[in-house]
């Protein structure tokens, strides 16, 4: 099933309704909203020179910084009395972003996580169990008002109280569950205390998972813990919150919905737009929010886009579930490595978060891994061996997963380096 | 746990002054060590210690960024004198309960000996050697 049709126009007519509702954004954020007029002047540009979709690299980027620096509501482009809905992020490594929606925005975040919810193949006849979290985040509300559209029940659990959330799951006879994939595992580890057999006390069929990087082990290991299809949902509160992407049941890629959300992949490094399938940055041009419309986002995911048509019926273009982040990128001995996935394993070895710090240096002419791991109060055991298991495991799964041959140090707690209360992920002292 | 002392075990890394570091947030509280054992495997190591409060002391390390565990471990009184080392530790390989390790506390004209078998075996082993007649502290 295909919510809309304008996800299996041809790549003609996708182009054509991108490059008109690109020329109308341009001419709005440039009209009304002072941080852009004056970025467009700066390059000496103005939204009539935009007249091809190659035209949308001559556009200026914007950056989380911006949205900061411009905080709370200096980048909207509706009066105040327009806007329906703020949202915002926590703001621990600074100021929150503020972001905003009129109703018109409200009609389109609905729209694609209809689209979201039919490409997962949920309809009227589901009960949608909402764990993710309700209030400032996108996530619960998201999810909630796209389920409503498609005719779903919704239960708006939000989140924590693992219990009381299986008790309803159960009572409820949820089919579909919309959580972060860690939630999905520890509700898994939860319900299976009933028994191995714990599954029959369950409706579940189809999961729908998002807000956080997630390796492929651990989408199996959710699917598998569950017996449920896995999808995958893309977004970010910057541009519209979850539903700038979701994966159907032909792929793991994820289709971005291009009538709605224009997507580039460039050099982190350069700028300079890369040849389809190359990753590199996402960046995202909104083509139909209207109370913060953003050109050329710059969200700092790693992934790659490829155009040719799915399976499943869609046109609209795919991305790669999310690699890593272009600020903590380090090439090791040719090998790319995102500190992400370097957290995932340890995470995904131990069953805990542990903090960590990834060393790079120089040994002769080749590169050196070493990763330095705290050992918290989780891991602690009074038994040296039992120490020396957990660090040659985490050696052992880096090399497993990642393909990198890494020097796992123990370290006493709080002894990494911090930056404004977060642990430096990446010190690189070949630079 | 019945019949067992609490062992605070102090994560550090093979770097000079830790140890230091440990002792010398004891002392300024004024918490006394009675017995004290450090283990490395190469970069780092464990430190093993028997004080007289040892959720305070647990508070003050954690406090001062240590990772801290507490585990239960059996004390036993012991003579000074040839076998008696031998007795307690051949009492417990006749019932096939592993020693993990053990180290030893000097108390008085008599010294006291600990040791660390597996959790699920601990009941077991005090009773092993109270049976014996082996005097097993709760406190020392």
């Amino acid at each position: 099933m295909i919510w809309n049709q304008a996800e299996s126009a041809s790549r003609e007519e996708i182009e054509s309704t991108q490059l008109k509702r690109l020329q109308e954004t341009a001419r709005r954020v440039y009209a009304v909203n002072p941080f852009y007029k004056e970025k467009f002047e700066e390059l000496g540009i103005t939204p009539e020179d935009i007249r091809s979709l190659e035209d949308l690299q001559r556009l200026p980027f914007t950056r989380k910084q911006d949205l900061r620096n411009h905080y709370p509501f200096g980048l909207f482009c509706v009066p105040m009395s327009e806007v329906v809905r703020i949202h915002s992020s926590s703001g621990t490594t600074g100021k929150p972003t503020v972001v905003g929606y009129n109703a018109h925005d409200m009609e389109v975040w609905n729209e694609v996580m209809a689209r979201v919810y039919t490409m997962s193949g949920v309809g009227p006849q589901d009960v949608v169990h909402n764990a993710y979290g309700y209030g400032l985040f996108t996530g619960g509300l998201g999810f909630h008002y796209g389920a409503e559209k498609v005719g779903a029940t919704v239960v708006p659990a939000s989140g924590g109280f693992t219990d009381r959330q299986l008790m309803l799951m159960r009572d409820f006879g949820a089919t579909v569950l919309a959580c972060t994939p860690s939630f999905a595992l520890h509700l898994a580890e939860v319900a299976s205390k009933a028994g191995s057999e714990f599954r029959k006390d369950y409706k579940l069929k189809v999961g729908i998972f998002g807000a956080e990087p997630t390796s492929e082990g651990l989408k199996k290991e959710v699917a598998k813990a569950w017996g449920i299809d896995y999808h995958e949902v893309y977004g970010l509160s910057e541009i519209i919150g979850p539903g700038v992407s979701c994966s159907c049941r032909q792929s793991d890629r994820l289709h971005i919905f291009e009538d709605h959300f224009l997507a580039e992949i460039i050099d982190p490094e350069t700028g300079e737009p890369l040849p389809e399938g190359e990753r590199g940055e996402l960046v995202i041009t909104t083509l139909t929010k209207q109370a913060l419309p953003i050109i050329r986002y710059r969200t700092g995911d790693i992934t790659s886009i490829v155009k040719e048509p799915c399976g499943c019926g869609r046109t609209h273009a795919r991305m790669e579930s999310i690699v890593g982040r272009a600020d903590d990128m380090l090439i090791v001995n040719g090998v790319n490595v995102y500190p992400s996935q370097v957290e995932h394993v340890i995470a995904n070895a131990e069953g805990v978060t542990l903090n960590y710090q990834i060393i790079a240096d120089k040994k002769g002419h080749l590169d050196k891994l070493e990763i330095m791991v705290e050992v918290s109060e989780e891991i602690m055991t009074d038994n040296l061996g039992e120490l020396e298991r957990i660090r040659k495991e985490i050696q052992a799964s880096l090399l497993n997963n990642l393909y990198i041959n890494a020097d796992v140090k123990l370290v006493e707690p709080e002894s990494i380096e911090r930056s404004m209360g977060k642990a430096v992920r990446v010190v690189d002292k070949r630079r | 746990m019945s019949k067992s002392i609490k062992q605070l075990s102090v994560f550090l890394e093979n770097k000079v002054g830790r140890l230091g570091d440990v002792t010398g947030i004891l002392s300024k509280a004024g918490i006394p060590i009675r017995s004290i054992e450090l283990v490395e495997a190469g970069d780092f190591g464990i430190l093993r210690l028997i004080v007289t409060e040892t959720e305070r002391a647990k508070e003050l390390l954690e406090a001062g960024s240590f990772s801290v565990k507490v585990s239960p471990v059996i004390a036993v009184e012991i003579a000074h004198e040839a076998g008696c080392f031998h007795r307690i530790v051949s009492l417990l390989a006749a019932e096939g309960i592993n020693i993990q390790y053990a180290y030893t506390c000097h108390g008085g004209p008599l010294g006291i000996f600990i040791l660390k078998t597996d959790r699920v075996e601990m009941l077991r082993a005090v009773e092993v050697l109270e049976t014996d007649g082996v005097k097993v502290l709760d406190a020392i």
